[in-house]
């Protein structure tokens, strides 16, 4: 299997822009939570950061910087009714089929084979586009999106990052 | 990056990405558990900052 050094591929790209060399975050623990109950009885919600909108509001700034948007997406919204808007990757394949990075219909299908519990009241996308300003997903945004999780008695995310 | 569960129209491969994240949850016994998912692409897949029109 061949990885994809997506980090060193980063440097290289935005370092030949002339950009200074970018200050990755690096976490050194990663807190374990464990579940309280089985999956097939946990409520799921997603999250993408890959410029996906509904095609009734306003679309994602495809050049976005510093930017905390965040939509809640009903759970029951047609996967075909969906806009990507970010130029910093390749989302040819998400335009056809949502799915590959926000995978909405698949995670009904799982409600319905009993493998999860429920879906989300509420599923997410937003913090697209570079995020320089880090101390404000630490201390405001970041925070906001757990209470709402919280607030919708959300037992697991499954955060998709592009 | 655009392809995390797969690609286009592949419902058995994305199905199989959101179960195995999902069974993390159930099965991990740490934190930043990293799994290699056993599919293989298809076909030449290079990733391309900013996608396949970039300056790369």
């Amino acid at each position: 299997m061949i990885s994809i050094r997506y980090v060193d591929a980063l440097n290289k790209y935005y370092g030949a822009m002339g950009n200074p060399p970018y200050r990755w975050s690096i976490n050194e623990t990663a807190p374990l939570h464990r579940l309280t109950k089985p999956l097939r009885e946990c409520a799921v919600a997603l999250l993408t950061s890959g410029g996906v909108s509904q095609t009734v509001v306003p679309a994602f700034n495809p050049d976005a910087r510093n930017d905390h948007r965040l939509d809640e997406i009903p759970p029951d919204t047609p996967s075909n009714d969906f806009q990507v808007h970010d130029s910093y990757y390749d989302h040819t394949d998400a335009e056809t089929d949502i799915n590959c990075i926000f995978p909405l219909d698949r995670l009904r299908e799982l409600a319905i084979l009993g493998e999860i519990g429920t879906i989300a009241p509420r599923l997410w996308s937003g913090f697209m586009g570079r995020i320089y300003n880090r101390s404000k997903i630490r201390d405001e945004s970041g925070p906001a999106f757990v209470d709402a999780l919280e607030a919708d008695n959300v037992d697991v995310l499954v955060a998709a990052p592009t | 990056m655009g392809n995390n569960f797969g690609q286009a129209n592949d419902k058995a491969v994305q199905l199989s990405i959101l179960r195995t994240a999902l069974s993390l949850v159930e099965t991990a016994e740490e934190g930043g558990t990293l799994v290699d998912m056993p599919t293989s692409w298809p076909d030449f897949f290079e990733f391309t900052p900013g996608g396949k029109n970039s300056m790369g």
